[in-house]
């Protein structure tokens, strides 16, 4: 397996195209047969993916748009006129394949549907894949991650992000081999032939307050602990949230979302979060995930230190659930939630830092996305907010 | 420490912990597979290994039913499965089962109903549930373990790569069946051998035995024909007694026939290399056979390349064998037209081909006939052999012979119009004009030979008295080997006729005590005939070997019993004319 990445700031799709994929081509040696392609909304052109597939035939393309700009292992790339990155995989005895399917009303069928077209792609049409990468509009991930387990079982790691935007305006777009799709279900199978290795994290500890959801709505939490939602949710972080009225708190939020535990290792819990965008002015609060009633959530704390150190960390796990050394990694993908990278925008350098230290002279992508899904404890697939969710090859 | 260190404290923690799950699990796939293999160590019976291999996988994780598959041509068979009724599946081989049997990577499906292969299964339904297929390496070559579960998507890639993983120890599994089935068909192969070579040893005595035991009577038969045909007979009972000769070779014919075709099959058969001359050596055989084409009405035509001339090292004998039987035949299955017989010799580097071509305008045959000639006991059919006669031995063991000489024999024949039979064997070209000694006798009645004679059985001891008469022999008889050494004395006999098969003590031994006496006493040895129906080589050979001088197989021929004590016996002898008044 060969994997090398590309990226650019052209202020042209077409621009754009050449030279990630002129960059590519150099060091791969050839076209690659799966390009893993994250790019700003401002580079969401159907030029941008026609003229990558021109200039790389056989290409199958999977990802989305990506929020402020990509990072590779060159750096953190962001301009007036966006950001494309991309990674090329060559990999001629492992099998990959890429499958899009519309979110028309049933989340769950097209899930279904993307990964089925992927497997068909990858010539693999009734085989359970190593790994699933897929890229889906925030809103529905659940539902996605539902329809490609009914199909593949749930013992296969599914990883990916939420396509996100630069203004939380629905200008989020989904790659695919065939072009660029909105709301749509984006999915690639994996079969390497090399060892992997994903890890899914918060960055995040319980500050010790919780409670149980006694009313909830799909993704929108109405009361905690039969009291308005809002209210309970401003009084654990002490004012600093809610206290202007209803209306968007997803920044505000960022320091102190809600977590729900997915799974425990050896006694320690893993915590998924939610993050809560938006106060309503009946108390509620929506968030960026489901929500069931009696789920307990806890209030979780982090700061932007450890948002910075996060990723690199995410990174350093899945080398080691990989069972690699960090020096041996082939090079891996990186999805770092939109939202705590706008909180700490000025310090992605060092994310890309950590991220290198962690993954030493390989070449990686990494995209900014308004949800996140991964694996807890290898194969327990879950999504969430404010997550970094990591995969590395070596 | 600032306020932000329980945060990483918990993130540390947290990885600690899955990287040590993680760890856990992969030391858990470890010690299964060094458990497998060391559950093999120690034994070697593949139902038990096999067992323990099934054990070790059902320890590693769920499932419902494990196959082993095995390549079997174009298909994969079952040869062992947790649930005895699968044994003996047939799946037809796809691009799935031969991608996974060959690419050494497991691959996982949600729902084995699923696998194109599993359409055309006989003798087994999917499992309606997720599945692992491993390669493994079998015997006949690369195959598969399989695992069903009765649950959709029971299963991971991850699950597929531990699997692949102890189907190491299936492979290993199967290869201790393996090592044992080769040792068993070995071992089965070793008895059948030891069964055939102990059969094939059993025959040959049977066959020497049936020799000496057909020789005896025959010789009593052939040598009294031949001696009252010597006699003063009216023409009528003289006919007859030269029928009755002619009987007796015929059957000696085939009865050499049998022996010449047992020897080719144990490989006793042995080829001289004695000088010879190939014309002269032809030319008695077209005598013989113009006679009889001319008896037939048929024309006898014969052509010797001059290249033919000459004199060569080769078995004189055989090659008169072969060509005998190739005439033989085209005057026996041609009724009208003629025999034709052309011999070349053609001069390679070292040695010389000779061609023996025998044509004739007889019935001929098919191709399918044609193709069983060299069959054993085949002729060209059953009414032929009903009309005509014969063993079927005699194209056979002309062809092995050929064989034996560097050569072979070739046919073309066309249904009733008759048929070419071309043998070619190879012989050395002798340089020099070195002729032949040939040691005709003449007549002579009175030699003075003393001869002691040993032999156990009495109508054989009166027949070869009655030769002995021939040439006014001085006899004494003893009637085993015993009573030959009890009248032996170095000087007092001339020559010794010695039996071989005697009570009391045979004539080997006999044979052997005589010649260590000689050497005792210093005495020159005095020229021992054994006299023997074990015709076969190896029995010559243990005759040569025990002292005997030369050997003569019974049926005693007078004649030739004659020409070689003749040749043994001391001074300058002159052969008798043969023939005698009773």
């Amino acid at each position: 397996m060969k994997i090398a990445t590309a990226f650019s700031l052209a202020d042209c799709a077409e621009q754009a195209a050449f030279e990630t994929s002129r960059d590519l081509h150099r060091q791969l040696g050839g076209a690659p047969q799966l390009l893993v392609l994250y790019a700003t909304e401002h580079r969401a052109e159907a030029a941008l993916v026609a003229a990558l597939s021109a200039h790389l035939p056989g290409v199958q393309i999977v990802g989305g748009t990506s929020c402020g700009g990509v990072m590779t292992e060159q750096g953190f790339h962001s301009g007036p006129d966006g950001a494309v990155g991309a990674l090329g995989v060559i990999d001629r005895d492992g099998a990959y394949g890429v499958g899009a399917a519309p979110l028309v009303g049933d989340a769950e069928a097209a899930g279904a549907l993307a990964v089925e077209r992927a497997l068909a792609a990858a010539g693999r049409d009734f085989e359970i894949p190593n790994l699933v990468w897929c890229c889906q509009p925030p809103g529905c991930e659940e539902a996605v991650l539902a329809g490609v387990q009914s199909v593949i079982g749930a013992h296969t790691p599914i990883i990916g992000g939420s396509s996100a935007d630069e203004a939380i305006a629905g200008a989020w777009r989904q790659f695919a081999t065939e072009g660029v799709l909105e709301d749509h279900v984006v999915v690639a199978v994996l079969f390497p032939t090399v060892r992997h290795g994903a890890a899914f994290q918060s960055g995040y500890t319980p500050s010790g307050l919780s409670g149980v959801v006694t009313r909830a709505h799909d993704r929108q939490v109405l009361e905690i602990d039969h009291r308005p939602a809002g209210e309970v949710y401003g009084g654990w972080t002490e004012g600093a949230v809610g206290a202007e009225g209803a209306g968007p708190i997803l920044a505000m939020s960022t320091p102190t979302p809600l977590g729900r535990v997915a799974a425990e290792v050896q006694g320690v819990p893993m915590f998924v979060l939610s993050h809560p965008a938006l106060l309503g002015v009946g108390g509620d609060l929506s968030l960026f995930t489901d929500i069931s009633e009696g789920d307990v959530v806890h209030m979780m704390r982090g700061s932007p230190d450890s948002l910075v150190k996060r990723a690199g960390l995410v990174v350093d796990d899945a080398c080691a659930m990989g069972g690699w050394e960090a020096g041996d990694s082939l090079g891996g993908l990186v999805i770092y939630c939109g939202g705590c990278m706008l909180h700490v925008r000025d310090q992605m350098d060092e994310v890309v830092d950590q991220i290198r230290h962690a993954m030493p002279g390989a070449p990686f992508l990494g995209a900014f996305t308004f949800g996140e899904q991964g694996a807890i404890v290898d194969s327990c697939n879950r999504h969430g907010n404010l997550m970094v969710s990591a995969l590395a090859f070596g | 420490m600032s306020d932000l260190d329980p945060e990483q404290l918990r993130e540390a923690l947290t990885s600690a912990k899955q990287i040590e799950a993680a760890l856990r699990e992969r030391l858990r796939e470890q010690d299964l597979v060094l458990s497998g293999i060391e559950a093999l160590q120690g034994e070697d019976d593949p139902a038990v290994l096999q067992q323990r291999a099934f054990d070790l996988l059902s320890r590693s994780l769920l499932f419902h039913l494990a196959l082993v598959l095995e390549p079997d041509g174009e298909d994969f068979v079952c040869t062992a499965a947790t649930d005895p009724a699968a044994v003996g599946a047939r799946w037809r081989g796809g691009g799935f089962f031969n991608r996974v049997a060959h690419s050494g990577r497991a691959a996982v499906t949600p729902d084995n109903r699923r696998v194109p292969e599993w359409q055309d299964c006989q003798g087994l339904s999917p499992l309606p549930g997720g599945g692992i297929y491993a390669p493994i390496l079998a015997a006949t070559g690369p195959g598969l373990l399989v695992l069903c579960s009765h649950t959709a998507g029971a299963y991971g890639a991850k699950d597929g790569a531990l699997v692949s993983r102890l189907s190491l120890v299936v492979s290993q599994t199967l290869a201790a069946a393996q090592r044992r089935r080769l040792a068993e068909a070995a071992r089965a192969a070793d008895i059948a051998r030891q069964a055939a070579v102990e059969a094939s040893e059993a025959k040959s005595r049977f066959l020497a035995n049936m020799s000496h035991e057909i020789r005896t009577p025959l010789n009593g038969v052939t040598a009294v024909a031949d001696l009252l045909a010597m006699t003063e007979l009216a023409p009528r009972q003289h006919e007859m007694a030269q029928l009755i000769a002619q009987s007796g070779r015929m059957l000696e014919r085939l009865l050499n026939d049998v022996l010449d075709f047992a020897k080719i099959e144990a490989g006793y058969l042995e080829i001289e290399r004695e000088p010879f001359q190939l014309d002269e050596a032809v030319a008695a055989m077209i005598d013989l056979f113009a006679a009889r084409a001319d008896a037939k009405g048929l024309a006898f035509t014969s052509e010797i390349s001059p290249n033919a001339a000459g004199l060569f090292e080769g078995d004189s004998l055989r090659v008169r064998q072969i060509l005998a039987n190739l005439l033989s035949n085209a005057v026996k299955f041609t009724e009208a037209g003629e025999v034709r017989l052309e011999v070349m010799a053609d001069d390679e580097d070292e040695v010389t081909q000779v061609t023996l071509r025998v044509s004739d305008t007889g019935c001929g045959f098919t191709p399918e006939r044609g193709a069983r000639l060299f069959n054993r006991f085949e002729q060209g059919d059953d009414s032929i052999t009903r009309q005509y006669g014969g063993t079927g031995l005699g194209l056979t063991i002309s062809r092995s012979l050929a064989a034996l000489m560097g050569g072979t024999i070739t046919w073309r024949s066309t249904p009733g119009q008759g048929s070419t039979f071309e043998a070619t064997v190879r012989v050395r070209r002798l340089e020099g004009t070195e002729a032949l000694v040939e040691k005709t006798p003449a007549p002579d009645q009175d030699l003075g030979l003393r001869v002691l004679v040993v032999e156990d059985n009495p109508n054989n001891r009166r027949i070869v008295g009655m030769v002995l008469e021939l040439i006014a022999a001085e006899v004494t008889f003893a009637e085993n080997g015993q009573e030959g050494l009890d009248a032996f004395a170095p000087g007092r006999f001339d020559i010794i006729l010695m039996d071989l098969q005697m009570p009391v003590l045979d004539g080997l031994s006999a044979t052997r005590e005589i010649r260590a006496r000689e050497r005792v006493s210093q005495a020159p040895p005095v020229p021992i005939i054994a006299l023997s129906a074990n015709a076969m080589t190896h029995h010559v050979a243990e005759a040569l070997a025990a002292g005997a001088t030369a050997h003569v197989a019974k049926p005693i021929v007078p004649e030739r019993l004659i020409q070689t004590m003749i040749g043994l016996a001391p001074g300058d002898q002159e052969p008798p004319a043969l023939s005698m008044a009773i």
